[in-house]
């Protein structure tokens, strides 16, 4: 069974043990038999987001399985439409990525909300990190305002993340990631039972967290072979839209690579 | 764990654990009930010693004690002591009480008299040091719960001077991050945990099974470590 990851870093912060070049991300993913993987800049995440969107960009272009996704900062509203419109009209770019360290004390604020509906035009998914209920309910109050996106909720809450399977059970835009530290027994299974296997992502964060981790979660939870196929890889496939190939993940994309 | 989980529903039962252990062939586990944490130590401790009794050697006690009670806390270690407890879990995560008291001075001092092994949660950023230097002034043994490598700095900045100070990998989560700490202080720092049946067991487990270890390093983290610490092992 393949897998995708839908949100992996490239660059490491500055306590991690990894560097999180490319070439690791491909031994550690590959190691945890992981197909495809989509990159979020690390460096964007809490510093300069344009340049971090830039370095996504060379490092993946040309490269199989591997995707991109545009961080933005709500705090530059215009810079990061700017980006939306540079990188999402580029293939190689599926998804925008909301960083919890720079969206500000709340989620929810009038610059992300400027910016989402300059994304709607582009109609790739959302992912907004959370780390606590404040958070999930922000994303649940942006994803009843703007129906056409698809919200991902990257790290479901964090320890608040029944409160996090709570809120989006209604909520048929939001998509939850199972991928957190917080790997409370129940988690996968309870998720599952309240949004479908059609709403749950598998992401590793990597190098802030690890793939192994994450799908150490999936492995007890004891779910059916059709609901593991829908979190860890088809549901990734049809929301970011994803042709994978049968080639290693980032190796150089050859003229007749075939989709696998 | 064992018991009653009051922050969210979750089936902690003994058979629960016991399942859950014996599902992913663990040999042997501290535990303890969870009563101790949330109602009466005494009782808790009580109902610890009892299904360890029954499990067959699967199960080792954990005692705790409350330093808001703080009465009867220093007696209690020293009979559940006696009656072979060599382990002691505190809750100051959980139970709302700081290193700093007096009360909890009084406890790990007596914990260190009678040759006990401190278990203590230090997920927080600056947990770690606190813990380790109050921990390092009465030259406890302790063993660090719930760290992760977010905390990576501040662990390096303060194992070389706090030799008593252990580390469970259940959340250190990447094979490479348990590779660094045994590179750089030893893999005798390192105790496999789980928080089972809270927790996934997989989660944990799996970055200690594949980490580049040699067989018997792997060994010392899986078990080794602990029993040496508890007097259990060579």
């Amino acid at each position: 069974m393949p897998i995708v990851d839908v949100h992996c870093y490239l660059g490491a912060p500055p306590e991690s043990v990894r560097q999180g070049t490319l070439a690791e991300i491909q031994r550690v993913l590959a190691a945890g038999k992981i197909n495809a993987a989509l990159l979020a800049s690390g460096r964007a995440a809490e510093g300069d987001f344009r340049r971090g969107n830039e370095q996504v960009q060379q490092v993946i272009e040309g490269r199989a399985n591997v995707y991109g996704l545009v961080t933005v900062n709500p705090s530059y509203a215009e810079e990061s439409a700017e980006e939306l419109r540079r990188r999402l009209t580029h293939t190689v770019f599926r998804g925008v990525k909301v960083p919890r360290a720079s969206a500000g004390p709340r989620i929810f604020s009038e610059g992300l909300v400027n910016l989402l509906n300059a994304a709607r035009r582009y109609g790739r998914p959302v992912l907004v990190e959370t780390a606590c209920a404040a958070d999930v309910r922000d994303v649940v109050q942006l994803a009843n305002e703007f129906h056409s996106l698809k919200f991902i909720v990257l790290g479901m809450g964090g320890a608040d993340w029944e409160v996090a399977v709570r809120a989006c059970e209604p909520v048929l835009n939001c998509v939850l990631d199972i991928g957190s530290l917080d790997a409370d027994r129940d988690k996968v299974a309870d998720a599952l039972a309240a949004v479908g296997a059609r709403r749950l992502v598998f992401a590793s964060h990597y190098p802030r967290l690890h793939p192994m981790y994450v799908l150490g979660m999936v492995r007890d939870a004891a779910i059916e072979d059709r609901d593991r196929e829908r979190l860890l890889w088809r549901n990734a496939v049809e929301l970011f839209d994803l042709e994978l190939v049968n080639a290693p993940l980032g190796a150089a994309r050859a003229e007749g690579a075939t989709e696998g | 764990m064992f018991g009653f989980w009051p922050a969210r529903r979750a089936d902690i039962s003994p058979e629960t654990l016991v399942r859950t252990l014996r599902q992913h062939g663990i040999d042997g586990a501290l535990t303890l009930s969870t009563h101790g944490i949330f109602a009466d130590f005494a009782v808790g401790n009580s109902e610890t010693m009892e299904l360890c009794s029954k499990a067959g050697g699967l199960l080792k006690p954990v005692g705790t004690v409350d330093p808001r009670r703080f009465v009867g806390g220093v007696e209690a270690i020293k009979q559940l002591s006696g009656q072979g407890v060599k382990a002691w879990r505190l809750f100051p995560e959980l139970q709302d009480w700081t290193l700093d008291s007096r009360a909890a001075e009084l406890l790990l001092a007596t914990i260190k008299e009678v040759g006990g092994l401190l278990l203590i949660d230090a997920a927080e950023s600056g947990a770690p040091s606190r813990i380790a230097a109050r921990v390092t002034a009465l030259g406890l043994p302790t063993v660090l719960l719930g760290v992760s490598s977010r905390l990576m700095g501040e662990l390096l900045a303060l194992l070389d001077d706090a030799p008593r100070v252990y580390l469970e990998t259940r959340r250190l989560a990447d094979p490479e991050v348990l590779v660094a700490l045994a590179r750089r202080f030893g893999v005798e720092r390192l105790l496999f945990g789980t928080a089972s049946p809270l927790q996934y067991v997989s989660s944990a487990r799996l970055a200690v099974e594949t980490a580049p270890l040699s067989d018997e390093q792997r060994a010392q983290v899986l078990g080794g470590n602990l029993a040496r610490l508890l007097g259990e092992g060579s």
